[in-house]
């Protein structure tokens, strides 16, 4: 029995002693005294974007940390990490003994626990398939958003410079697939965010593969529609399922903007690891420093996750909950509408969230070389590369207007769900000046307490032909309740009971283009 | 609820109206902005578990009887979890233990096998480490733990004299040399669904009037137990 104490006694001593030193993140109440030149701190590509989107350059976010404060908290803890412009704070390992001493300090606002934690987008799987596979599957990535649209106008992302936050990017300084972005010199910067230092050639797959779904070009087949854009790579996350943190991101974020990035691609996210439900509501350290990025000009375009078969957690990760940030849901290519496993929407507190959607399966280029992959990490880097496109031919778009734009390009649009957001983005939009179907293709009709959908002109059904018809019903605030898809067969194509719905709730229902929407009125 | 399969309907039956389609998504959204009291780190969360574990060491002070490896336990059960904040939270086992037993062979002729089952139940208090999410995380268990025995075997092996030196097996159940209730202290250390445990039991497997060198069972059990949760 002495052992048994023995044991639990060391056990805890052990733990008790692993708690005692933390990762803490210490926020300072201001910057006094300190000294900010824009033109030292930020790139000529970051003063012209600003410039260009009427956004200051001396931001309070971007000034430098008060130094003495850091000294002063250094010298209660045992090392620190990384100092944030933008939240004014930095990273201490310290224990709960100086921590109580640091909360005290009369500039320090407040402290936090940084812990390390599991990012869960890298989770992707891969699939071989033979060449006449890859080509048909290249071709439905780019043609599923018209981007061969863009190329007659030679609109190829050229002049937009793109950062790409990932667990790393092998073979990218080798593959053929991107000789045409080495060659022209369009790898702007590297950082290993992790290991602190710049090279970003090695571990994880996943930030190749995102690489090449945003500029890679196969066998003279575009993997992704921004083949000339410039590239910042960023090294956040430490493996392939990896405890990633936090601090990562951030450091990463303000490196983009440091480094003029117009978009940023981050096909990473947080969800139950670290959060609840309840907290994906745009909120998280990563959320509002993805909102600060786009406050500062660059779009940040986010895979809403892959956690959509899962029962416990099928909803989108943060940052994907950002206000700001484009969130990306996967499609699937073989039936047009939403893949399994893209996360839904919406938030926790109910804004909708996907925004739009790309395919959630790909050809991608891998370390090993070309292959199929599956994950809206990949359905966000084809996204960023159409941003690229329509920030190309748009150049003075700020960053708002470029979102607002590829929302309201997509298919469904003004029609939005949960699964699909408002749908894949369409280059017809930018190219053809293409605008919502204004000609009806269905009508409502109510009898009693059925609100039936007539379809007009209807033609006999023939199947897989995707005679689709998304519908849902929302409360007066827009925050939907209930939300599907039918094949339509017959002419008769829908019906609701209304007698589940309150007074003043609207059905809104798209098929083929055309959205129209009923109030029900009891 | 989700329907992703095509399933042609002649009545759609949501809307309980005769309308022929093919319904390939239907979601329902209240439910994901309630808060939940059920879940891994919610208030109340209830999972299965398996076990397993090996005995060693002394028993009681009598002498060491059997090897690491020959006496081992097996675990089939349920655990509630009652969160009481983010660092405790306080549970109940119950379900059924497998206990064998196997003595090396020290007499040349005979040899000692045991088997029992039991209904297993504990008690525990938890010490979680560390913020989480919706996950176990890291924590360490202090409780105690009973079983009733619901069934055993004594089974003797003996070499069958002028039949080629075969070994011959002879069970015999619901001896009452068995201790029909045992107990003792339980600690655990986690990970998520990983445990690695360790017992101490407090009784005699064997009652005291039946005990003697060979059918001792060292007090020591440790082990691994996988939660069968996410």
């Amino acid at each position: 029995m002495k052992y048994f104490i023995l044991i639990i006694a060391s056990v805890i001593s052990m733990l008790s002693s692993t708690k005692a030193q933390t990762k803490q993140w210490v926020y300072f109440t201001d910057k006094a005294n300190v000294n900010y030149n824009p033109s030292k701190y930020l790139s000529k590509k970051t003063i012209e974007k600003r410039l260009k989107q009427g956004i200051s350059l001396n931001q309070y976010s971007d000034w430098p940390l008060n130094q003495n404060y850091i000294e002063v908290v250094s010298l209660l803890s045992d090392s620190v990490g990384f100092q944030s412009r933008w939240f004014n704070a930095i990273v201490v390992w310290t224990d709960n003994e100086r921590i109580a001493q640091i909360q005290n300090l009369p500039f320090v606002l407040k402290t936090e626990l940084a812990q390390p934690m599991n990012s869960v987008l890298a989770d992707f799987k891969t699939e071989d398939a033979d060449t006449d596979d890859y080509q048909l599957l290249a071709e439905q990535q780019i043609e599923l958003m018209q981007g061969q649209l863009f190329e007659p106008l030679k609109i190829d992302g050229s002049g937009i410079r793109i950062a790409i936050f990932d667990g790393g990017f092998p073979n990218v300084d080798k593959a053929p697939e991107f000789e045409h972005i080495r060659n022209a010199g369009h790898i702007i910067a590297t950082r290993d965010f992790t290991k602190n230092k710049d090279f970003v050639y090695y571990s994880s797959t996943h930030g190749t593969m995102v690489l090449s779904n945003i500029g890679g070009i196969w066998n003279q087949h575009k993997l992704g529609l921004a083949t000339n854009a410039e590239f910042l790579l960023a090294k956040t996350e430490v493996g392939l399922e990896p405890f990633a943190e936090e601090e990562y991101w951030l450091a990463a974020v303000e490196w983009a903007d440091q480094q003029g990035a117009d978009i940023i691609n981050s096909s990473l996210g947080y969800t139950h690891h670290r959060y609840f439900r309840d907290q994906m509501d745009g909120t998280s350290l990563v959320a509002r420093a993805a909102n600060m990025a786009v406050s500062k000009g660059i779009l940040v375009v986010n895979a809403a996750g892959n956690e959509g078969e899962q029962s416990f957690w099928k909803y989108i990760g943060t940052p994907a909950d950002a206000d700001s940030v484009l969130s990306i849901g996967g499609i699937d290519p073989e039936t047009g509408y939403h893949i399994s496993f893209s996360s839904y929407g919406p938030t926790a507190d109910g804004r909708a969230k996907p925004n739009v959607s790309a395919m959630g399966k790909v050809v991608v280029v891998s370390k090993k070389g070309i292959t199929t992959a599956y994950g809206t990490s990949f359905a966000s880097p084809l996204a960023a590369g159409f941003a690229a496109c329509v920030l190309q031919m748009n150049p003075n778009f700020d960053v708002h207007q470029l979102f607002d734009a590829i929302q309201k390009s997509a298919t469904l649009y003004p029609y939005y769900d949960y699964a699909h957001g408002f749908g894949i983005p369409q280059a017809s939009y930018f190219t053809q000046a293409r605008h919502e179907n204004t000609m009806a293709t269905f009508r409502f009709k109510n009898n009693d307490n059925l609100v039936d959908v007539e379809i007009l002109n209807h033609v006999e059904y023939i199947p897989g032909q995707r005679n689709y018809l998304y519908y849902h019903i929302k409360r007066p605030d827009g925050k939907v309740i209930d939300y599907g898809l039918v094949d339509v067969i017959e002419k008769d194509a829908w019906a609701l009971n209304i007698n589940n719905y309150e007074n003043g709730d609207l059905i809104c229902v798209h098929f083929h283009g055309y959205t129209s929407t009923f109030k029900i009125e009891k | 609820m989700k329907l992703k399969s095509y399933i042609i309907l002649l009545f759609f039956v949501a809307n309980i109206n005769a309308f022929s389609q093919i319904v390939l998504m239907q979601e329902h959204v209240d439910s994901t902005y309630e808060k939940h009291q059920f879940g891994v780190n919610q208030r109340h969360y209830l999972h299965l578990f398996i076990g397993l574990g090996f005995s060693f060491g002394d028993s009681h002070g009598q002498g060491l009887v059997t090897k690491f490896g020959g006496t081992s336990t097996y675990d089939l059960a349920l655990r509630y979890k009652l969160k009481l904040n983010n660092y405790f939270a306080t549970g109940i086992d119950a379900g059924l233990n497998g206990q064998y037993v196997s003595y090396p062979v020290k007499d040349p002729i005979e040899k000692d096998k045991m088997n029992i089952t039991s209904l297993k139940y504990a008690w525990f208090f938890r010490i979680n480490f560390g913020h989480r999410g919706d996950i176990m995380g890291k924590f360490i268990d202090l409780g105690i733990w009973g079983t009733n025995v619901l069934d055993s075997y004594l089974i003797i092996e003996q070499e069958v004299e002028n039949q080629d030196y075969r070994i011959e097996e002879t069970y015999y159940r619901h001896l009452k040399i068995f201790n029909p209730f045992n107990y003792g202290l339980v600690f655990r250390m986690g990970w998520n669904q990983f445990a690695i445990f360790a017992e101490y039991r407090y009784s005699e497997i064997i009652k005291n009037q039946y005990l003697n060198q060979k059918r001792l069972v060292p007090e020591w059990t440790v082990g691994l137990q996988i939660g069968l949760h996410r």
